[in-house]
């Protein structure tokens, strides 16, 4: 349940426009223009967070078919060639095919997981089923709140912030670098 | 018949009762919180709520002592507390010729939505009950209905005071607060010996009218506990978590039956109360909005919650920054003579994590919709939840206390 960052930067925002902009000096002209485009930057980046990720695939295969176009262009032995081909190489090594819709990916799996709580719930009521499920439930939690915990270490709240791994090692395979 | 679960070492003690199972009614709850939940879902689908700009509660609090205190009654000085994750709250000066001098008072108010919907008027009613028993602020004026204040409201006494001593570090809502080995000498028996105080109290005989007694059996204060936060999650949950279904019915499998029932404050912990950055003498007891009749292994559960606790200077756990959990409970018994039973403070530590959880998920709800004047603070607390599902799984999994 770590909350989404459009939402936190909406409660950012809201916090701004209705609480400290309006004890800022009416003469404080610099500090209330610097607030005015915090707000307008973070209102900006709210927007465009949900594409953010797709804007770079977007680019990775824009700009891999592009470069494969100037490519095509050149002649053979050019001296630059060699270069340019393993770059589009490297970029069409990492990016995705497809990318799914973000917020559409967000929706299933807050669906997955209220139709997972459901399922525990009402198997829970069955003393023999809730033998079986509670282990498999309890081990899940522990390993995602392991991965929730790491990230939101930085809020000071957890009890042994030093035992926590780095997100990354979580979330990306080994072997694999992180995006 | 005790059933378990879990492999490896980890034991989970399950459905030791079904009978007690079977009387964990989810319809059992306090009528007062319950008609509090009632009115909580029909501010869902209100608009964005917005903090009340200081010349407009200016007003209407001078408008509300004209009326009921002086025509002459003049508010100043009007200026926002900092903290509060479920009230808006404002320190003035009221100025009337019926009283000596000045007095400076506090106001709190409702959003439309927060971490949970509780009373102001039972709140009020706690807190001139409290008068004389534990250093408290001194209720001043009710208004329950928002007919004066625009919210449902109270006015207190300001207390002086401080939650953290001077140049001494601090999270949100009292969370981290730094204490030097000195400090914590001074407060820690402090500490017990307010909650014994509170735990001493006869409600019985004061007859609060607001708080029910859940007497009907030995379980009626757990089941209702329960039933209470498994509603909060229901209603106001942001998303969902499969593990909150186990640990429900892990705790209504495992309601134990109250020796003794108390006034728990509900919310006793670093962060509520005020203390003098000289003396080190508490000075008032604050935040009694989750205070009610129950089982007085819930206050020392409350306190035992990790995200209200720090490590000292040897890495040592203390509950609320102040004392190990040995020298708490133990200073507990010795100044009560109450025997802590280790099973039902199990129950009510997980039961706690628990509320806590539903709690910020419920805030979280309430940022989303723009409900608070807080969402920031909302959505930052909302984030002890990973934390706490780590301290209810390890707990969850932990033998059995002998």
């Amino acid at each position: 349940m770590v909350p989404d960052t459009p939402l936190r930067l909406a409660a950012v925002q809201k916090a701004l426009e209705d609480i400290v902009a309006p004890v800022l000096p009416p003469d404080a002209d610099f500090a209330r223009e610097q607030l005015a485009l915090i707000v307008r930057s973070l209102a900006l980046v709210r927007k465009q967070i949900p594409q953010e990720y797709a804007f770079h695939v977007h680019d990775a295969h824009d700009f891999s078919a592009f470069g494969s176009e100037v490519a095509a262009c050149l002649p053979d032995a050019h001296p630059v060639r060699g270069e340019l081909t393993q770059a589009i190489e490297d970029v069409r090594a990492i990016a995705p095919p497809v990318v799914p819709d973000r917020t559409a990916l967000e929706q299933a799996v807050r669906a997955l997981r209220g139709a997972i709580e459901t399922a525990v719930q009402q198997a829970g009521e069955d003393a023999a089923t809730l033998r079986a499920i509670g282990p498999v439930v309890l081990e899940h939690t522990r390993r995602q709140t392991l991965l929730e915990r790491a990230w939101v270490a930085d809020t000071g709240f957890d009890r042994d912030p030093a035992s926590l791994p780095l997100p990354e090692t979580i979330l990306y395979s080994a072997g694999e670098t992180p995006r | 018949m005790t059933e378990r679960f879990g492999g490896d070492s980890r034991v989970v003690q399950l459905c030791p009762d079904h009978a007690r199972h079977r009387a964990a009614d989810p319809n059992d709850q306090d009528p007062t919180l319950a008609h509090m939940l009632d009115g909580r879902a029909a501010k869902l689908a209100s608009s964005d709520y917005h903090p009340v700009a200081i010349d407009d509660i200016t007003e209407r609090l001078t408008r509300l002592f004209a009326q009921n205190l002086h025509p002459a009654a003049k508010v100043s000085g009007l200026r926002r507390l900092a903290g509060g994750a479920s009230k808006e709250q404002f320190l003035f000066t009221l100025d009337a010729p019926c009283i000596e001098g000045s007095e400076q008072l506090v106001v709190r108010m409702d959003p439309t939505d927060g971490v949970l919907e509780t009373s102001r008027q039972r709140e009020f009613e706690i807190l001139e009950a409290m008068q004389g028993v534990v250093p408290v602020p001194r209720p001043r004026f009710l208004d329950h209905e928002g007919t004066w204040l625009g919210a449902s409201g109270m006015i207190t006494s300001f207390e002086q005071g401080s939650t953290k001593p001077p140049q001494a570090g601090a999270g949100v809502s009292g969370l981290g607060t730094g204490f030097t080995p000195q400090w914590r000498e001074r407060l820690g028996p402090q500490f017990l010996r307010l909650m014994a105080a509170i735990h001493r109290f006869d409600f019985r005989a004061a007859g609060l009218r607001h708080f029910a007694i859940p007497d009907a059996d030995p379980f009626q204060a757990a089941r209702q506990r329960v039933n209470l936060w498994a509603r909060v999650w229901r209603e106001g949950a942001y998303a969902p978590i499969p593990g909150f279904a186990v640990v429900e019915s892990w705790l209504r499998s495992n309601l134990p039956a109250a020796r003794e029932l108390v006034l728990v404050h509900g919310d006793f912990r670093t962060g509520n109360y005020l203390f003098d950055g000289d003396s080190g003498e508490i000075t008032a007891i604050l935040d009694w909005e989750l205070a009610h009749v129950g089982d007085y292994h819930e206050d020392l559960a409350w306190s035992l919650v990790e995200i209200f606790g720090a490590r000292d200077e040897q890495g040592r756990y203390l509950c609320s920054n102040l004392m190990t959990v040995e020298d708490f409970i133990g200073g507990y018994e010795r100044e009560t003579g109450r025997i802590v039973d280790r099973d039902t403070l199990r129950f009510y530590r997980i039961l706690l994590s628990w509320s806590v959880v539903a709690m910020a998920s419920s805030g979280l709800t309430a940022a989303a919709n723009r409900h608070n004047h807080q969402d920031i603070l909302l959505t930052w607390l909302s984030m002890v939840t990973h934390p706490l599902l780590d301290e209810i799984t390890r707990l969850m999994l932990e033998e059995k206390a002998a």
